[in-house]
């Protein structure tokens, strides 16, 4: 199964479940229902199932059809997601939800809001300025307004610790996450700094300015449209997403920093291939290959040699980030392990640290 | 604009109103079935409109045939396009002339209109048409198999609709050179991304930070579009990317 690529092509609309579990677990009353399938549930369903196996789907110029459907899918996404977050502020409002019914169904749609941003990510690197524009809107969505030009220096600085993204061995995603979203607010501030210079053109083209001040009329009309619990759904919504996206950046790139003058590689990216991980979140686990070829579009992407993997699929190690000491004491090993196969040419990495091994 | 489609022309202003159409069309083919018409309309037998691209002492032509495929092929062959005394005219004259009304100054120019009498050129029509840019020209080659008086007769009826004509050829090549550029020089669009970043002065740092590639990658692919586009250095590049039409100047 995980070796079909027909049947992968039906696993992708699997992502649609990530928002639509929040009224979900409203309506069978389990409020917590999304956390608990998306951080329990799914790493069980990936060791189930198994890793990824399927080959890219390349080359599909004659299929107009499945090209239409995989290109819309992100958009759909986007389209049930913020269907999603409208339903949730109007309930919010409706509802008087206790201090838990208000944090279970941020969580909730927040996780959905987190997968919102790997689906920004997906369309922020097309060519179309609709599909741009659409990110931009779902990033503002999420109070995350820099997301769209920091994650091209992202790019352009893999592996390089002082660029940010990149956490160096030892620092704690507590520590981790706030640095980093003030780190790409400074690298957005100065990419676009320099770009208005140069096309001397006024700050209100300041790509980050504009989504910031979007971000900012959103909230106010989610203020005045659902009153203050609508805010408060809005807001508590986009700060856990961003707090997600910052633990899949660190759990993506701890420790894997890029020597002096040494070229970005596969080996800038922790790896984990998970089946389902993949169909949630648009292959975002193949992030080696994403990182040498930004423009290809997800369903092109493949695992590539030479990545180091992770113990555990994503969402179980997104967990474990949290709890810094069960991560230090899984990840440290592995980065002592790359560090030695690194110093000593002839020693390859043993295959447990293979994300993708020769087959 | 493929479904305004060719009935026969029978009046000026059909003629006028097809020749307006042409800027719209999206294919060649469509363009072509217009100029036949338009063709036959000015009483003449053959085209050909030549998109000429002249850059850093290298040209690159473009055909649009509405002729004998023979008569193309035999041209291509002898290379006659470096002799051609149309382009000759061309390129230093702005207003439509008889084709006998050029100066033939070498025997290897008397073969070349020999020839192309025997493949539906005996008596003929040369339109220049001058694009914004300086290297940028287009030549449309009107021809009949009858004698002289014929071509003399069209080109006294239709003079101004035929500079029309060719202007407006020469404007839907122009829409399309990028893409045409594109596959000439096979670049694709990181390149003309690249470029453009160039254009506005960006360092390759910033390039690479704005299109998120690293430092490296996009150093060498600099390398290689300067590479392709037969040029010294990025600077050239961009002139010559902005000559011919691959990225927008400022």
């Amino acid at each position: 199964m995980t070796e079909s690529s027909t049947v992968k092509l039906g696993g992708y609309p699997l992502c649609l479940c990530m928002p639509l579990l929040a009224p979900l677990g409203v309506w069978l009353h389990t409020p917590w229902l999304s956390p608990i399938l998306v951080f329990g549930f799914c790493p069980v369903l990936g060791l189930m199932i198994g890793e990824d196996r399927s080959p890219p789907v390349v080359g599909l110029r004659g299929s107009p059809l499945l090209i239409a459907y995989l290109d819309f899918l992100p958009r759909i996404y986007a389209l049930v997601w913020m269907a999603t977050l409208m339903w949730a502020a109007e309930y919010a409002s409706r509802m008087n939800l206790g201090g838990t019914g208000i944090a279970a169904l941020i969580v909730s749609v927040g996780i959905g809001s987190a997968a919102a941003i790997c689906t920004a990510h997906e369309l922020m690197h097309r060519r179309s300025q609709l599909d741009v524009l659409l990110a931009r809107l779902m990033t503002a969505l999420c109070l995350y307004g820099h997301m769209t030009v920091e994650h091209f220096h992202h790019h352009a600085t893999v592996g390089d610790v002082a660029a940010g993204a990149t956490a160096p061995r030892g620092m704690s995603i507590y520590h981790f996450a706030p640095a980093d979203f003030l780190h790409g607010l400074r690298n957005a501030w100065t990419v676009e700094r320099a770009r208005l210079r140069r096309r001397r053109v006024g700050w209100w083209q300041n790509r980050m300015l504009q989504d910031y001040a979007l971000a900012v009329g959103l909230c106010l009309v989610f203020f005045a449209s659902f009153g203050s619990a609508g805010l408060i759904l809005f807001a508590g919504q986009a700060v856990f997403a961003v707090f997600c996206f910052e633990v899949i950046t660190y759990v993506h790139h701890y420790g894997l920093v890029r020597g002096e003058g040494e070229e970005a590689g596969p080996q800038h990216a922790w790896a984990h291939h998970c089946w389902i991980t993949n169909c949630l979140t648009f292959n975002n686990t193949f992030q080696s290959d994403h990182h040498l070829r930004p423009g290809v579009p997800y369903f092109e992407l493949h695992a590539m040699y030479g990545a180091p993997r992770l113990p555990a699929s994503y969402f179980t190690m997104f967990c474990v980030a949290l709890l810094p000491p069960l991560w230090r004491f899984l990840m440290d090993r592995r980065l002592d392990a790359l560090a030695q196969a690194r110093r000593d040419p002839m020693h390859e990495p043993p295959d447990w640290l293979r994300a993708e091994r020769c087959r | 604009m493929g479904s305004k489609s060719p009935s026969a022309i029978g009046t000026f202003e059909d003629a006028n109103d097809r020749i307006s159409w042409i800027s719209g069309y999206e294919t060649e083919a469509d363009v072509q079935a217009a100029a036949r018409q338009l063709v036959e309309y000015f009483g003449m037998q053959s085209f050909v409109f030549s998109a000429l691209i002249r850059s850093g002492g290298r040209e690159h032509h473009r055909y649009l045939v509405g002729c004998e495929l023979d008569w193309c092929f035999l041209y291509n062959q002898n290379k006659w396009y470096a002799t051609d005394p149309f382009i000759d005219y061309a390129l230093n004259n702005t207003g439509p002339v008889l084709a006998s009304d050029i100066p033939l100054k070498t025997p290897g120019q008397a073969r070349l209109m020999a020839e192309a009498a025997e493949h539906g050129f005996r008596s003929g029509i040369v339109v220049p048409a001058h694009s914004r840019s300086a290297i940028r020209i287009g030549i449309l080659y009107l021809g009949t198999s009858e004698g002289p008086a014929r071509a003399h007769e069209s080109f006294h009826k239709h003079r101004s609709l035929m500079r029309a004509f060719a202007l407006e050829l020469l404007e839907w090549w122009d829409a399309k050179l990028r893409e045409f550029g594109l596959d000439d020089f096979d670049l694709d669009e990181l390149d003309v991304d690249l470029l453009t970043k160039a254009l506005e002065h960006a360092t390759a740092e910033e390039a690479a930070r704005e299109l998120g590639f690293t430092l490296s990658r996009v150093r060498a692919r600099y390398e290689r579009i300067t590479r392709k586009l037969g040029v010294e250095n990025k600077r050239n590049a961009v002139e010559k990317a902005v000559a011919l039409g691959l990225i927008k100047g400022v």
